[in-house]
């Protein structure tokens, strides 16, 4: 049997998106975020989980995408990236597949408007196309962005 | 017992550390045989110490294969011994000699074990040391591979860890060891984190027994809950209060390598300097003791490079030719308190204040108190020194040193008396992880105040707030402070109150501003949690705290804030521009 990837996917937008099992802690139910001031518009505040404090960032938003109220169907999934932990909001969550190598092709220059930075490819499971993100480029470019926006001294 | 298999790293570990402690001891030794040098006298007690310590590291490196260090050691031994026996009589330059070596000796073992390059000028000293000693190069080579020598400090080592007890007599005769173990300080650190949680947990059972106790109070299984949470709430703060403990070291551990600094500077600068360390005792937590090392160090050489005179025109001021500096360390409530005090010419407010005008920090014109003038030299890239030393370095001033102690959540004083001295007071909390707070709401969110620079809460009526050059500001016991409002600050959103708002009073250095707020939620003990740093670093914030309910509060950082209002031309000095 040749190789694969276990991926967990998600939906945003009218896109399906899956990310490694590896990087996944858990996925829980939308919960009540803490507001953190000051910070780039995709950071939606840290959670509280099980006495740890999680942030949490807006895929919507971190893509530039069209903000939208939760629903039922709305969840966080926990990511473990290195020695960082982040929960990122999706509009839902789907499955876990197994995708072979074969079946992921490069990532075209952009998709979905978004940039090949942020991705490692597209698998294509019978007439889906999941598109693989790289969660580590997501955080850290988060990171990077906050750096620049953030003003250092208030007025 | 050579044939039994050792673990080789381990020992490793076991040399590094108690090496450390030797060279401490060989430092300690050093100086005070100088002294005694100086005087004229002897010690013999001082002299065994000094010689078992070098003996010690001599065998424990050639046990580990380390023949530079031992050879080294086995020359400063001899030094040692020659002292001992009086063969040498204890004078300055021999002393010197035993310093370079000591120094020498720190390379040579950082460098044995992987870390920094092989010192240079061994061969050099080694000749030098010989010439004195009458020892050969030949005779230390030899040491290295003694397989005998070797044997008996593999017997030795093999059998101190068993035995500390004993060992410590034969090999140190130190003041006695408690009966203590190294532990890492991440796994202490995750043992708090642990703690934390189930204090918060602990909180949350409690509001759940005090609920169904309101709703069931005759209930058997409430009663019995309730029990059980207040036996777990007493034992979890238990948990929590020895953990505390268990993160407390002496403060001495930081102080031990000052006399030596002290020394070294204040030979270089051709003074002369006395060092007075009290309170090495005091204890407080393992992460301040790390980071307070740095800022102490810059102080002391700026007490020796600025404060302390030459001994001629500390003669002709009428004190004695030696400047003394004194650091000392204690318990104060909550906080411990480090002083740095000098005896030299103190801080030269006037040269200050040029400096300032001439950096364009402060108009001629303006009229500033002696403390506003002091501050002025915590700005970056102050310095009223006319030459740049070499030992204190360009770069690092009195900005970064505040910067440090500020980090710690420490406060820094400064007195000076012309002529007199001057002292640096440091003032640190007993630890960073757990602090008394305000909560307060402020639109939706919950925000935590450190008790530590709350002066009061009230209630200020809009129609005594008054505007000054923009900013709004109240009149409390006829002090100006001006107001902050937490919510505009944050970009919270939410809207005024049009008859009265709510204030919380902090005060960091002299300094007040007013917070409003919307509400105010009562005290409570939170746990400090770092934000992670994918949030980043987020100004007015200083990290976030769960209560008991589960909720998040953001803590503020007061120091910030405090220095936002009174920043570049928000409050423009209010107090003095006569409103």
């Amino acid at each position: 049997m040749s190789e694969s990837v276990q991926v967990a996917t998600f939906h945003l937008g009218s896109e399906e998106y899956g990310v490694d099992i590896s990087q996944i802690q858990e996925i829980i139910r939308m919960v009540e975020i803490t507001r953190v001031p000051r910070t780039p518009d995709f950071m939606e505040g840290v959670i509280n989980l099980r006495g740890q404090l999680i942030p949490i960032i807006d895929l919507r938003a971190r893509f530039g995408m069209e903000r939208i109220s939760p629903t039922k169907s709305t969840r966080i999934i926990v990511t473990d990236i290195g020695t960082k932990r982040v929960g990122i909001i999706v509009d839902s969550a789907s499955e876990v597949l197994h995708i072979p190598i074969e079946a992921i092709e490069q990532a075209p220059e952009m998709i979905a408007g978004i940039a090949t930075d942020y991705l490692q490819g597209v698998g294509k499971v019978g007439d889906r196309l999941i598109i693989l993100l790289d969660l580590t480029m997501v955080i850290s470019g988060a990171q990077r962005h906050e750096l620049e926006e953030t003003p250092l001294v208030s007025s | 017992m050579p044939d039994e298999p050792f673990d080789r790293a381990e020992f490793v570990a076991y040399f590094r550390d108690e090496t450390e402690e030797l060279l401490h001891r060989i430092d300690a030794d050093s100086l005070r045989l100088e002294e005694l040098a100086a005087a004229g006298t002897y010690d013999a007690e001082i002299v065994n110490s000094l010689f078992r310590a070098l003996h010690t590291v001599k065998g424990n490196a050639a046990m580990l294969g380390f023949a530079e260090v031992a050879g080294l050691a086995h020359g400063l031994e001899s030094l040692g011994d020659a002292l001992r026996t009086k063969r040498l009589a204890l004078t300055e330059p021999h002393v010197d000699l035993l310093l370079r070596g000591r120094d020498l000796l720190t390379g040579l073992v950082a460098n044995a074990l992987g870390g920094g390059d092989a010192p240079r000028g061994l061969a050099e000293f080694l000749e030098g040391l010989d010439d004195v000693v009458g020892i050969t190069t030949a005779e230390r080579t030899q040491l290295a591979g003694d397989p005998e020598a070797f044997e008996a400090e593999v017997a030795r080592m093999l059998a101190q860890p068993s035995n500390p007890e004993a060992s410590a007599r034969s090999t140190l005769k130190a003041p006695a060891r408690h009966p203590t173990i190294r532990v890492d300080i991440d796994r202490l650190d995750a043992l708090m984190n642990l703690v934390g949680e189930l204090v918060v947990n602990r909180t949350r059972i409690s509001e759940i027994a005090a609920s169904l106790a309101r709703l069931k109070a005759d209930d058997a299984l409430v009663k019995a809950l309730s029990e059980s949470a207040a036996l777990l709430a007493r034992t979890s703060g238990e948990i929590q209060e020895s953990l505390m403990k268990a993160r407390m070291v002496p403060i001495g551990q930081v102080f031990e390598r000052f006399p030596r600094l002290v020394r070294d500077v204040a030979k270089a600068r051709h003074k002369e300097v006395r060092l007075d360390i009290g309170g090495a005792q005091t204890e407080l937590d393992k992460t301040i003791v790390d980071e307070i090392g740095e800022p102490l160090m810059h102080l002391l050489r700026n007490c020796i490079d600025h404060g302390i005179e030459m001994p001629e025109e500390r003669e002709a001021a009428g004190k004695p030719r030696a400047g003394r500096i004194s650091l000392n360390a204690y318990h104060g409530g909550n906080q411990i308190i480090i002083e740095i005090a000098d005896d030299g010419r103190g801080i030269d407010l006037e040269r200050v204040r040029a400096r300032g005008i001439t950096l364009g920090l402060i108009s001629p014109e303006e009229r500033l108190t002696e403390q506003e003038t002091i501050e002025l030299i915590f700005t970056p890239g102050f310095s009223t020194a006319e030459a740049v030393s070499d030992v204190s370095g360009r770069g690092v001033g009195m900005d970064v040193v505040k910067k440090n102690v500020t980090r710690l959540k420490g406060v820094f004083e400064v007195d000076t008396e012309g002529g007199r001295g001057t002292r640096f007071t440091i003032k640190l909390p007993l630890t960073l992880a757990i602090i008394g707070a305000l909560l307060v709401r402020v639109s939706k969110e919950l925000f935590a105040i450190p008790l530590d620079s709350v002066i009061e809460s009230q209630r200020v009526e809009i129609a005594d707030i008054r505007t000054v050059q923009g900013n709004e500001v109240v009149t409390l016991r006829e002090q100006i402070v001006p107001l902050l409002r937490i919510a505009e600050f944050f970009e919270l959103g939410g809207s005024r109150d049009p008859e009265k708002v709510m204030a919380v009073i902090v005060g960091v250095q002299g300094r007040q501003v007013g917070l409003v707020v919307d509400a105010f939620e009562g005290e409570q003990e939170i746990v400090i949690k770092p934000l992670s740093d994918v949030v980043g670093r987020i100004p007015g914030i200083s990290g976030a705290t769960i209560l008991g309910s589960g909720a998040i509060s953001l803590i503020i950082d007061v120091h910030t804030l405090v220095t936002d209002a009174y920043g570049t031309g928000r409050v423009a000095r209010a107090e003095y521009s006569g409103v």
